[in-house]
């Protein structure tokens, strides 16, 4: 056992020393992404926030049973820009719903409390009456719209903006029924006074501007624990998470230059287990992870303040976001060594490489987030290593989650480096 | 094999041949005398690649004795590299055995391995590593450490006059430079037995020469070397031993100077052609 990790520290340190001489290529793996991060940060900084075209789907809580309720409903419906997808307020509870949106299920929750439209109907009734109070809308009159912690400004935007316009119109359209209704009685009441010279009716029409009902807009998430959402909290992890997976070239390409040169030879008929030579390569690369990720996320945190965005922030999530990124990592090495395995040469697996990477980040929701991808692509999104990493990596930063509330993305990613790494025993066993 | 060195149980070249001849005198002794020289005993290996028609190796038998210098000859294709890869533990036979220094290859892999030392045809060197970092990893895996590990770097260092440039790194060095530091990563540990792949391909006169005398040396020392070459002429000025392979079969096998003279010849490369032909062998 001493000499099997005596092998593995061998193997560690003339890694590390061959990557520490491999400037151009240590260039290339630190430049890359966080040129990306930057650039891209800069880019989406706007384009996020503008955007909103994209169908989405809204959980609906109908806890009220009355018109505003069927009247939000059908006016949402009618918008065309988004899905609804009902759930029965009589028996799902509300810290249900919160929680279907807290876990990234929906990006969107809308509850229409209990009672809602009884109390607006009774407020809008003595509204137009002479004796009316002028008042704000109670507590009970809140519509309440709960928002991932994941998603971006600009789809929040919109969402908000479909609903208040939405609220506005019932709104609008019952204080406009019961004025009518006003008016008439008014207009009786004046004529009977005909001739009297008395002062025009008041129809109060002030009370056309008081909101009765208010958008609340709340975060599914603990507030103490979330960072603001933004297109820094998501880049960061994401283009970190890219250039990560870069590094499975230089890797490959190592494992090529030993399989192509007599060193493969040399180190088969010494007495040692291929496996510590393996490990000891796959340690040394994570390193060079590692490196990266800090890299980017200091760029996040000091830079991006200095070019006008906003600070990465990592809310003291330290222990969750080190063992996402040693999971990452590793998955990242797993495919290099399968790269190694199956390309014969060091062109093959950077072109190879470099394009299934884009693939998969692409899928992954790296470029676009996977809520706004068409289904079918959500669907697939869920088979890439970059979707379960930035997916663990956001649900930490944006929703607070533990260590075991993302074990799942953790041990696909576990998974996928183990089941890489044993196709690739088979296929140089079978080459042997 | 450190071991049996230190205690004068392999004789250098010269006395070993003397032995060997009084061995093969003395014929009720011989089996038992044989068994304890023999380095290599490689019994009717048989393989066939997937997808060949002919097998790369057909029946290929070979006994190499201790302390001797052999050559394995033969033309492209005759199957010499598929018998070294068998022989070192690196290719799995379809059928036959190979024993070496007594012990099963396919039983005792872990154990021969520590015993023997391989220089391959391809540089087996990392480019970016310098001399000395290049053999510190090798020694590693060996096991050496500290003190140990040191001593035999700067001896294999010095053996191949290579000690002014022990901290340039490999990508700057001469083809011959990297020839020379190429056999100093094979004789790290002091192997038993060295099998060297056509070590001189390519490199200038003085480095080759270089090589033949040090190989010479640590061969009187004791080794038991392996030697595979195209050049008839390194082989006849080297290797007490040849063994000439066609076919994936040895056809002819013996002491070099036993053999031309048996045969009539003047010098191995006639043998040689007489033997595999000069019709040439592309594969």
């Amino acid at each position: 056992m001493f000499k099997f990790f005596n092998h593995i520290i061998a193997s560690t340190w003339k890694e590390t020393l061959l990557l520490r001489r491999d400037k151009a290529g240590l260039l290339v793996l630190f430049f890359m992404p966080a040129a990306l991060v930057i650039i891209i940060t800069l880019v989406q900084e706007n384009i996020m926030e503008l955007s909103g075209e994209k169908k989405s789907a809204i959980l609906f809580l109908d806890q009220d049973h009355g018109q505003i309720a069927t009247r939000l409903r059908q006016s949402l419906h009618d918008s065309k820009r988004v899905t609804l997808v009902e759930l029965d307020g009589a028996t799902v509870r509300r810290d249900e719903a919160i929680a279907r949106v807290r876990r990234g299920d929906y990006q969107v929750g809308v509850i229409i409390p209990e009672g809602t439209s009884t109390r607006l109907e009774a407020r809008i009734e003595t509204l137009f009456a002479a004796d009316a109070p002028s008042g704000k809308a109670s507590d009970g009159d809140l519509i309440l719209v709960y928002f991932d912690p994941g998603v971006l400004p600009g789809f929040r935007s919109g969402i908000l903006a479909a609903l208040q316009l939405a609220t506005f119109n019932i709104e609008m359209e019952l204080k406009v029924k019961a004025l009518q209704e006003n008016v008439a009685v008014l207009l009786a009441g004046q004529q009977m006074m005909m001739g009297g010279g008395g002062k025009k009716p008041d129809l109060g029409l002030t009370h056309l501007q008081e909101n009765l009902l208010t958008i609340s807009e709340e975060q599914a998430g603990s507030k103490r624990e979330e960072s603001a959402p933004s297109a820094v909290q998501h880049n960061i992890p994401a283009w970190a998470l890219f250039g990560l997976f870069f590094t499975c070239i230089p890797l490959a390409g190592s494992l090529l230059v030993e399989r192509n040169s007599g060193i493969w030879i040399r180190l088969m008929t010494m007495p040692i287990s291929s496996v510590s030579l393996l490990i000891g390569k796959i340690i040394g690369y994570v390193g060079v992870c590692f490196s990266q990720i800090l890299l980017i996320v200091l760029i996040g945190h000091f830079l991006f303040p200095t070019l006008g965005l906003p600070a990465f922030t990592i809310n003291g999530h330290l222990v969750p976001l080190v063992v996402i990124s040693l999971c990452c990592s590793l998955a990242a090495c797993g495919y290099g060594v399968l790269l190694g395995s199956v390309c014969t040469s060091l062109e093959q697996a950077s072109m190879f490489g470099s394009i299934s990477i884009v693939i998969t980040a692409a899928l992954g929701g790296v470029l676009v987030p996977p809520y706004a991808m068409p289904g079918v692509m959500q669907r697939i999104s869920g088979f890439s290593p970059l979707n379960w990493g930035l997916s663990a990596y956001q649900d930490v930063l944006l929703r607070g989650s533990s260590i075991a509330q993302i074990s799942g993305d953790l041990c696909r990613l576990l998974a996928f480096f183990l089941v890489l790494l044993l196709i690739s025993w088979w296929l140089n066993r079978r080459s042997q | 094999m450190l071991d049996l060195k230190k205690q004068g149980k392999f004789p250098d070249n010269e006395s070993f041949q003397w032995c060997h001849e009084s061995m093969s005198a003395v014929a009720s002794h011989s089996d038992r005398a044989r068994s304890a020289t023999i380095a290599i005993e490689v019994d009717s290996l048989v393989k066939i690649y997937k997808n060949a028609t002919d097998p790369a190796l057909n029946n290929f038998s070979l006994s190499v004795e201790g302390g001797s210098f052999f050559g394995l000859l033969g033309p492209n294709g005759a199957g010499k590299t598929t018998a070294l890869s068998i022989i070192t533990g690196l290719l799995a036979p379809d059928s036959g055995s190979v024993t070496i220094l007594g012990l099963r290859l396919d039983r005792h892999l872990r154990q021969i391995q520590t015993k023997i030392g391989l220089v391959p045809q391809d540089l087996a060197l990392y480019e970016n590593l310098t001399a000395t970092e290049n053999l510190v990893f090798f020694g590693r895996l060996y096991g050496l450490a500290g003190r140990e590990l040191q001593t035999e770097i700067d001896r294999c260092l010095e053996f191949t006059q290579l000690q002014e440039q022990r901290n340039r790194r490999v990508s700057t060095f001469s083809g011959g430079m990297k020839r020379r530091l190429n056999l100093s990563a094979g004789m790290l540990y002091q192997p038993d037995i060295l099998f060297l792949d056509e070590p001189t391909v390519g490199i200038d006169a003085q480095s080759r020469q270089l090589i033949h005398e040090r190989l010479t040396d640590l061969n009187r020392q004791g080794t038991t070397l392996i030697y595979t070459t195209h050049y008839m002429e390194e082989a006849q000025e080297l290797c007490s031993h040849v063994g000439i392979i066609d076919d994936g079969r040895i056809i002819q096998q013996g002491r070099t100077m036993d053999l031309t003279r048996q045969q009539g010849f003047n010098n191995l490369n006639d043998l040689f052609f007489s033997i595999t032909g000069k019709k040439l062998r592309d594969v």
